[in-house]
């Protein structure tokens, strides 16, 4: 079997533009054993996974587990995967739910420690950049809440795609959005007094 | 804060780390691999024909025979272990975390093959995403984090002799104290008692949120029950000698394993199928493949000179399909979390056997008793394995 490499470490191709692929056309490829197109699909959905996750749990192993996971789920259904099915809303559906369990798995074991998220201020480390209490307030929102926010603003789904995506009537998530950023919006505001 | 700003912001505050992308995509490439293995058909069944043809040449083999003339017996029959066997656990095939009891007490081997003792305990259970994991010893009930950090403890009057957690949530623990199945919450609280049990009989969660558990009740009956409202949900009729329970991923079929017979219930009880070891065959250990209906049956002979490793559909009433066959007896097995290899221990050439569920080469560590001896004075075989998720931080 050709060996695998690691995506970003090989040399790039010498001049031209080559045309990216549609990730039908690289999931049809994996199918048919193209190694280099299962890279081109973790190259291409791995960043905004991880982020999703991350903004979701709150914690960077989390994230990584729960990524990882989803990326795990696809390769066990690549055989039978229709491809006629966008593949981005099928991952991300898988981090976005998996993410919502593992927040409220760890709020209900209750967590104590100088690690949890209640005993970060709102700003860690002393750090006046302007983006880094949105985190910490995106934190301060609920498991569902801060998973719609992430799937709109992140992600870019639309609200009928986020309904769609984790099967929810769509007044609910239109609810949920507004409450959360309004929510958000006050965290802010507390941030910077 | 507008809607660009909250975007920007969203992305800026969360970057991946290169690490954690490496990671990542040498367990992806390597289910990937593993799934490529998995069709090649045209070796498969050579491999297991030729390993179930040698394996009546190496049954006649004494029992006594010394650990190094069985090692070396596998090398030149079957072509693992020895000398192909890898000196240490440079890492785990296929990723993921391993806890492993041995006498010398748990320990926790990392995806890279690095190990930890984590305690002295009789015995330990994964969290269901490898956060924590439950320990017990004596009348000690222990959570703990993968570095050995106790997060909770509590104390029975009577010896705990097993303990698992709650798959999907964690949010349930069922132990075995005494004669008596218990449940405790993930933190700690609410420690309760359950219902009398067997105690030599893991009890089974089945994997959902619903905190359902199968145990055997002292009249050899599987019961399973709701533990929140403690309502019995069905129970079998008589099952003698039960020994094992197991849950396929799904939750939609419950393995019960005697010594020589093993019954599949579906839902509400029903019974799918039931099938017996062959004549003169133990059964000691079944175990689902997870994402499917196939099943792992360890069994070995009644002298314990030949153990097989078979897979089998149980509802469609295949045959087995020999994943590996040898001298002596085969310990426990833990599948992946993906699904894609089965650890088999073989005390009798202390080795840990990789297999695919496809078929295919096998991939044999050896010296694994002197792995988690850390005198160098007594190795000794680990006991059991399970096998979990990725670590957070590797």
């Amino acid at each position: 079997m050709r060996a695998v490499g690691i995506p970003g470490e090989r040399a790039q191709p010498g001049g031209g533009m080559s045309r990216r692929r549609s990730d039908a056309a690289l999931v049809r490829a994996a199918q048919r054993g193209d190694a280099r197109a299962v890279e081109e699909l973790f190259e291409r959905h791995w960043a905004d996974a991880f982020r999703a996750a991350h903004l979701i749990t709150h914690d960077r192993g989390a994230a990584e587990d729960i990524a990882q996971e989803a990326f795990l789920a696809a390769m066990r259904a690549l055989s039978r995967f229709d491809r006629s099915r966008p593949l981005r809303p099928w991952l991300h559906r898988i981090v976005v739910n998996r993410a919502i369990d593992w927040a409220r798995a760890r709020r209900l074991r209750r967590e104590v420690g100088p690690e949890s998220i209640d005993a970060i201020p709102a700003h860690a480390g002393g750090s006046t950049a302007p983006f880094d209490g949105i985190a910490t307030a995106l934190a301060g929102l609920g498991d569902e809440q801060r998973a719609v926010i992430v799937l709109r603003y992140l992600l870019e789904y639309t609200p009928g795609e986020i309904a769609e995506l984790l099967e929810l009537p769509r007044g609910t998530v239109n609810s949920r959005l507004r409450r959360g950023l309004d929510a958000l919006g006050r965290l802010l505001e507390e941030t910077e007094q | 804060m507008n809607d660009g700003q909250l975007r920007q912001a969203l992305r800026e505050t969360s970057p991946p780390d290169e690490q954690a992308r490496r990671r990542a995509w040498s367990v992806v490439s390597a289910a990937y691999a593993e799934r490529q293995l998995a069709g090649r058909r045209r070796h498969r069944g050579l491999v297991a024909a030729v390993a179930t043809a040698l394996a009546a040449v190496i049954a006649v083999t004494s029992l006594s025979a010394p650990r190094d003339a069985v090692a070396r017996l596998m090398r030149e029959v079957l072509g693992i272990g020895g000398d192909r066997a890898r000196p240490a656990l440079v890492h785990v095939p296929g990723g993921g975390r391993l806890l492993v009891q041995a006498p010398s007490g748990t320990w926790v081997v990392a995806a890279d093959g690095s190990r930890r003792r984590v305690g002295r305990y009789d015995g330990a259970s994964w969290s269901p995403h490898g956060l924590f994991f439950v320990a017990w010893r004596n009348g000690q009930l222990t959570a703990a984090e993968p570095g050995g950090q106790v997060r909770w403890s509590l104390a029975r009057r009577q010896a705990i002799r097993v303990a698992r957690w709650a798959p999907v949530d964690g949010f349930r623990i069922a132990y075995l104290a005494g004669r008596r199945l218990r449940v405790v919450n993930g933190d700690g609280t609410g420690d309760r008692r359950l219902a009398p049990a067997r105690p030599a009989v893991p009890p089974a969660w089945r994997p959902d949120k619903r905190h359902v558990l199968a145990y055997a009740d002292p009249a050899e009956r599987v019961r399973v029950v709701a533990v929140d409202s403690g309502t019995e949900l069905w129970r079998s009729r008589r099952l003698p000698g039960t020994g094992a329970l197991a849950w396929s991923s799904d939750g939609r079929r419950l393995a019960a394993a005697t010594r020589r017979r093993v019954v599949v219930f579906g839902g509400y009880g029903r019974r799918l199928a039931s099938f017996e070891a062959p004549a003169g065959h133990v059964i000691v250990d079944v175990a689902w493949q997870p994402g499917s209906w196939q099943l792992v049956v360890v069994r070995h002979d009644r002298d314990g000179r030949h153990s097989e490793v078979s897979l089998r559909e149980p509802a469609r009433g295949s045959g087995d399909r020999v994943l590996l066959s040898g001298p002596g007896r085969f310990g426990s097995v833990a599948w992946s979390p993906a699904g894609r290899r089965l650890l088999i221990a073989w005390p009798e050439a202390d080795q840990w056997v990789f297999v695919g569920p496809g078929g295919g080469r096998a991939t044999a560590v050896g010296d694994i008793s002197r792995h988690f001896d850390p005198a160098g004075n007594d190795p000794r075989f680990p006991e059991r394995v399970e096998w979990c998720c990725p670590a957070a931080g590797g």
